[in-house]
């Protein structure tokens, strides 16, 4: 197969990185990325892009552990690097803090971040509603800068980008040897997958640039995370709900706790609320399919359900994704020379 | 009883206001004024990036590292106060890059979160093989100078814009008290040897994606002639000049070089970073901060001067406690006063 045709559905962190990363490794391969959404209007625009794993509780941990640690890596690289600025990747330091004392102390990405130690007395007087810490220094992939950044070496690449809407994978069988599905929430009706559900998270974004540090609770709820314009002010975990519209109570709700932890928010300016739905499942399926209706069969590659994690494993899912991308040209191919024989 | 402040730079301001806040309520008729050539934005501690972080030795010098502390406890105690913002405060966490092992400075304790940095941290820095992380605190000037006017403006306190040439210009009129913080220019009023410039260039960029402070150290060369980069609420300030005996205020071509070139090296993400202002300033060095009182003669009046001055480019980290350590001066000079005056009732 001298040129093989992949199509990548979805344009957020996880379908943009997925696409480079098949570029990279199929450089012969015709990469074209099709979605009805692109940034700032994506799932990923809404999330921080802060790096502190999220675990899935059907995923085994050495293989989230290294999804985690191959994109610390491959950002900690353009972190420091010319090109960090418009990537919207840099350093960011801070501290986790439990109300209680939590039940694992040292999570398993505790030695792929950096500097990560528990906090010291001093250090927890400054929330005196908490009584445990951890301190450390991790990655932060600001959007849309991380979206436009993937886009433009995308098209250096010579990747196509189309805004398209897929209502099923079908519709592409005839243009595409290779599906690659990264349509995230948009799989529960496009693959009909009842195991990947929503969980809402409305944020606020600020404008309050002397915060220079990430706060987070340990229960998840509350974090401030500061971005090179704005700092996202969380948030709610909604499992089950779709609703996309920002709900002014649940606004003066998260406000009000982010303030609890870090006062000075309270004269933060130019407050905008955004939504978006967090594309959970127990594991991250990142897996080859083989569709088949009638006679014809469809090659697809799924790279969705990242969750509250898409940026923390995007590289790490986008690079297995792309061998599976591989393994379905070999598969092509083979059948191809079996076809001649 | 009347006091006159000559300075409005950090010094002279919060030397003003910790007076005024102990004495006001004891001396009804306690009235200072502030006499100064500069005003913010325009004075040497509105050029410096306002972090909290003293000299990496205090030479034995505890009474600093005393002064030292008793500001950053200060400011932590207002870092939940709704006045944090307007005062300019946060706080700030970051790298202290050397190039072999140096001993932990004076203020370890001090700060939050002190240590070693870990070798994966270091490759960060290519070039620099020891550091520290700590978590320190920003005062940022163009904030803290206003936020110290308004409180003493609110306390009925007057200034005056006109270089003063003399204590005698400011101690006649009832003048009982001169504090005389005129930082750099202070020799122009009493010669000073030990007062020397420690002159600094500073290049104001926009990188908002900076939130550490990276300090670098050149044992061999000086505090301050290595390349740092630390970020402010609105502006990034990149340094490493540090020079002694030079009193020149003009922007050197050769500085501005070595500064955007060494720090785009320590970190090159700076090079996309766009480039908004450039200043030159003058540290007012010497080898002790100069805090004592000292009773003048002029004419047939006698004046009690309190000096405090000297705070070479660590103004902001001491300057609470050098304003405390000038109160408790001034308030033996009350003290002093009351015993000469006719005392209250009989006495044995």
């Amino acid at each position: 197969m001298a040129s093989p045709r992949v199509a990548v559905v979805g344009a957020g962190v996880i379908g943009l990185s997925t696409a480079l990363c098949i570029t990279e490794t199929c450089p012969r391969c015709s990469v074209t990325v099709l979605s009805e959404q692109f940034n700032p209007n994506t799932t990923s625009d809404v999330a921080a892009g802060m790096l502190i794993p999220h675990t899935y509780p059907d995923t085994p941990i050495h293989r989230q552990k290294q999804w985690f640690k191959e994109t610390f890596t491959y950002l900690f690289g353009i972190s420091n690097s010319a090109e960090a600025s418009e990537a919207g990747i840099y350093l960011v330091s801070g501290w986790q803090v439990f109300k209680s004392t939590p039940k694992e102390e040292l999570p398993f990405w505790s030695d792929i971040v950096l500097g990560f130690r528990p906090m010291s007395e001093a250090e927890l007087q400054k929330f005196p509603q908490h009584r445990f810490g951890q301190a450390f220094t991790t990655l932060k992939c600001d959007c849309p800068p991380y979206l436009l950044w993937l886009e433009k070496r995308l098209k250096a690449a010579g990747t196509q980008i189309s805004t398209r809407k897929v209502a099923d994978l079908w519709e592409l069988h005839s243009e595409y040897d290779i599906v690659v599905n990264c349509t995230g929430m948009g799989a529960h009706q496009l693959v009909g997958d009842k195991q990947l559900f929503p969980v809402r998270g409305q944020v606020l974004k600020v404008h309050a640039p002397w915060v220079k540090h990430f706060i987070r609770d340990g229960d998840g709820l509350t974090y401030i995370y500061p971005g090179m314009h704005r700092v996202t002010l969380g948030g709610t975990r909604e499992k089950g709900s779709w609703s996309l519209s920002p709900d002014p109570g649940t606004a003066r709700d998260i406000f009000d706790r982010c303030c609890s932890l870090e006062p000075s928010l309270r004269g933060a300016q130019g407050i905008e609320v955004k939504v978006g739905l967090r594309p959970s499942r127990q594991c991250v399926r990142v897996q080859r399919e083989v569709l088949r209706q009638g006679g014809a069969k469809l090659l697809v590659v799924h790279n969705y359900g990242h969750g509250a994690g898409g940026f923390s494993v995007h590289r790490g899912t986008a690079k297995e994704a792309a061998h599976l991308v591989e393994e379905c040209i070999s598969a092509l191919q083979g059948s191809s020379s079996r076809a001649k024989l | 009883m009347r006091v006159a402040i000559i300075g409005a730079g950090v010094i002279g301001l919060s030397s003003a206001l910790c007076i005024h806040e102990q004495f006001h309520g004891l001396v009804p008729s306690l009235e200072l004024q502030v006499y100064a050539d500069h005003f913010t934005p325009h004075t040497t501690s509105d050029g410096a990036a306002g972090l909290w972080q003293p000299y990496l030795s205090d030479h034995g010098n505890l009474q600093e590292t005393l002064w030292n502390k008793e500001t950053f406890d200060y400011l932590l105690s207002h870092l939940h106060s709704p006045a944090a913002k307007e005062m300019g405060l946060f706080l700030i966490s970051g790298y202290n890059l050397f190039t072999e092992p140096v001993p932990d400075p004076s203020w370890k304790n001090i700060v939050l979160g002190f240590r070693n940095l870990t070798p994966r941290e270091l490759e960060i820095f290519p070039g620099y093989s020891y550091g520290w992380f700590n978590t320190a605190l920003m005062l940022e000037g163009r904030s803290y100078l206003p936020w110290l006017t308004n409180r003493l403006t609110q306390r009925g306190v007057k200034f005056f814009h006109k270089k003063v040439e003399s204590f005698q210009e400011v101690s006649g009129d009832g003048v009982d008290v001169v504090l005389n913080c005129s930082g750099m220019r202070a020799g122009d009023l009493q010669p000073d040897p030990e007062l020397q410039p420690g002159r600094g260039q500073i290049i104001k960029v926009l990188a908002p994606w900076v939130k550490h402070f990276v300090i670098t150290h050149d044992l061999k060369s000086g505090i301050y002639n290595s390349p740092y980069v630390i970020p402010g609420s609105e502006f990034t300030v990149l340094g490493g000049i540090y020079q002694h005996g030079n009193w020149s205020e003009e922007n050197s071509a050769k500085d501005h070089k070595f500064i955007w070139d060494s720090c785009c090296r320590l970190l090159p993400a700076l090079q996309k970073a766009k480039i908004v202002a450039e200043w030159s300033g003058l540290r007012p060095a010497r080898p002790s901060v100069r805090l004592e009182r000292e009773s003048i003669r002029l004419g047939n009046l006698q004046a009690e001067v309190i000096h405090n001055y000297g705070h070479g480019g660590f103004g902001i980290t001491i300057h609470w406690g050098c304003a405390m350590a000038a109160a408790r001066l001034f308030g033996n000079i009350l003290q002093e006063k009351q015993q000469l005056a006719s005392p209250p009732g009989p006495r044995l």
